[in-house]
């Protein structure tokens, strides 16, 4: 073929970097979930485990039950799960990012993951004394949905009180948050400690999170909605990328402002309070993965967005590795590892940025 | 054309803007010029359809403002901030890709940004981040950004227009005489240009039209040499000071003539 001089790319055009990357997370996140495959207590080994896998799908009988169990009944959804909530809590804090211009906005941090499993907890509380004996069934699909709202309400607090006629103070969107976090979590706790609830599960459950308790049912209930916001994205990309500017000049390069803002807050709550509502509160997954990912690829949405989700999945696995092997046979709250990775990036942040915060 | 009638906007009991009716031809740089306070931004905010006046309306080619779809707006009418903050790390050529938001190759997009970056004097800087630049430098780049998003002053036959707010409040001499022939060419190329300017000797120089904004209301309108008159800045700015003629009958004005009235 002749050589024709392909245009060359202009400086500062990082799209065909990010494509590249894009590429490699999505070969990072497919190497995690075989070891989050093989890896724990019962030892399985990564051709054993995808061997397992092949036989399960295919529909042929288990050469070894207990194996087939492990995998399939325990490890296998606990996986999924792990990442899609991942990817679910790493897209909602680069849309709150975005939605607030500053990159310290994480749902766990501004207080709508708080939000959320007060939503979760209520229904738990007040469903096991208004349904009885129906409750564990009906509560496993109105988690969820109380969740959302919970978040949802917290999203559209926290976004009256830290904006201004268009423009967001960084200071007390994060103060806001703080204290809309600690309220919530506080009546979260006073409920959690009041029930006399056999399945309202510990505290740490809420306030650290965990994967532990992951099934195919909870599994096929937050899919749907996590995956809808995951389509959602590439349509809200620019409008995210165009706010970056500033209202006004978002709307001057025709950008429905309001409805994208509506959006952002709507789709936010979703994905966080699904994940909220079968996994508790995991910090810092939306705070780390976006910023690593702006370093890497630029801050466009278009790319910043799938990436997100492919690196959040894969780093959210990983931690649950960890928490599965540090202390086996017990667990770790994953929200401990989490925070051990989140914590210092969100102190270099704010170190680099104490201007604009400007207490 | 876009045209203002009879527009009132209000904050609070004040009329920031009262009564004002103005076209905006194309083909023209007008100026907006005036003291402090005078409503100009106001003005601008509701030429630009960002906020809604309380009473009259405007429209552009007949129709209004606010009821044309915001992407066909954006296709017919940019506007250039004073000049902002990013709060992440866009490269210049990114944040200049903004503004181009029709569905084109990425060639011809590419190709867009990085003629709309030469047009501004900032050759070479696409891979630079807009948070390095200095102040004028980022002007510049919301300037390139502004060219980027109407390559074209009539696309589809009909005019585009361009507003201009306080281009070249953080600019060199020889950037603020850039940025105006930018905005020259586009009028020249059918396009209208509305530019909010402090500087009177730069309005006089490059405007073809001047509008004097006063209260809230039109104090004068028309060419420079009508528009700058002794009597105006004294009424309107409150200093008495000659208003020099150049050769070309140009009216220039030397602040160190100035006396507060």
């Amino acid at each position: 073929m002749t050589a024709m001089s392909a245009p060359a790319v202009p400086a500062g055009d990082r799209r065909g970097r990010a494509q590249l990357a894009i590429m490699l997370l999505g070969l990072l996140l497919a190497a995690v979930m075989a070891a989050a495959l093989a890896i724990g207590p019962f030892g399985l080994p990564v051709g054993r485990a995808l061997a397992i896998l092949g036989d399960w799908i295919a529909g042929r009988p288990a050469a070894d039950v207990t194996e087939r169990i492990v995998l399939i009944d325990i490890r296998l959804p606990r996986m999924l799960l792990g990442g899609l909530v991942g990817a679910a809590l790493a897209i909602a804090g680069a849309m709150l990012q975005g939605l607030f211009r500053n990159p310290l906005a994480d749902p766990g941090l501004v207080g709508v993951s708080s939000g959320a499993a007060l939503g979760a907890v209520l229904v738990i509380v007040t469903g096991g004394a208004l349904l009885g004996p129906l409750a564990a069934s009906v509560s496993i699909g109105a988690l969820p949905v109380a969740a959302f709202l919970g978040g949802f309400a917290t999203t559209l607090v926290l976004y009256a009180i830290a904006t201004r006629r268009g423009r967001t103070s960084v200071a007390t969107m994060l103060l806001a948050g703080i204290a809309l976090g600690a309220f919530a979590g506080a009546v979260t706790s006073f409920l959690v400690y009041r029930a006399n609830d056999a399945q309202l599960r510990e505290l740490t459950f809420w306030t650290m999170g965990s994967l532990a308790g992951s099934t195919w049912l909870k599994l096929a209930i937050a899919a749907p909605p996590i995956l809808g916001v995951l389509a959602l994205t590439p349509f809200i990309a620019r409008g995210l990328d165009a706010l970056v500017l500033g209202e006004s000049e978002a709307r001057h390069l025709g950008i429905d402002v309001e409805r994208l803002k509506s959006v952002i807050v709507f789709a936010v709550a979703v994905v966080v309070g699904v994940s909220v509502a079968f996994t508790g509160v995991i910090g810092f997954v939306g705070i780390v993965v976006p910023h690593l990912l702006r370093l890497a690829i630029g801050p466009e949405h278009r790319t910043l967005l799938p990436a997100s989700a492919l690196l959040g999945a894969g780093l959210l696995i990983g931690a649950d590795i960890v928490c599965r092997m540090v202390v086996a046979p017990a667990e770790l709250p994953i929200g401990i590892v989490t925070a051990i990775i989140g914590a210092p990036f969100f102190v270099s942040i704010l170190l680099r940025r104490r201007g604009i915060v400007d207490l | 054309m876009i045209a203002a009638e009879d527009l009132v906007i209000r904050a609070g009991h004040k009329r920031l803007v009262d009564g004002i009716s103005l076209t905006i031809p194309p083909g023209l740089v007008t100026a907006i010029i005036g003291p402090n306070g005078a409503g100009k931004s106001t003005l601008l905010k509701a030429l630009t359809g960002e906020i809604k006046p309380a009473s009259g309306r405007v429209t552009i080619d007949g129709t209004d403002l606010r009821r044309l779809p915001l992407g066909q707006l954006a296709a017919r009418r940019a506007v250039l901030p004073q000049a902002s903050s990013l709060a992440f790390p866009f490269t210049v050529h990114e944040v200049v890709r903004l503004g181009a938001f029709d569905r084109r190759g990425a060639g011809a997009i590419n190709a867009r940004v990085v003629a709309a970056l030469a047009r501004v004097d900032l050759d070479g800087f696409g891979g630079r981040l807009y948070q390095e630049l200095s102040g004028g430098e980022q002007q510049r780049v919301h300037l390139a950004r502004v060219l980027c998003q109407l390559p074209d002053p009539r696309p589809d036959g009909r005019s585009a227009f361009l507003f201009l707010d306080e281009p070249t409040a953080s600019l060199d001499l020889r950037h603020q005489l850039m940025t105006l022939s930018a905005a020259r060419d586009f009028a020249s190329g059918g396009g209208g240009v509305v530019a909010v300017l402090h500087d009177m000797n730069l309005a006089a120089l490059h405007a073809d039209r001047i509008v004097v904004v006063h209260r809230g209301q039109i104090a004068a309108e028309g060419t420079p040499a009508d528009v700058l008159t002794d009597a105006l800045l004294a009424e309107v700015f409150g200093v008495t000071l000659p208003v020099g003629k150049t050769a070309a009958g140009v009216p220039f004005i030397l602040p160190q003539a100035a006396t507060a009235a």
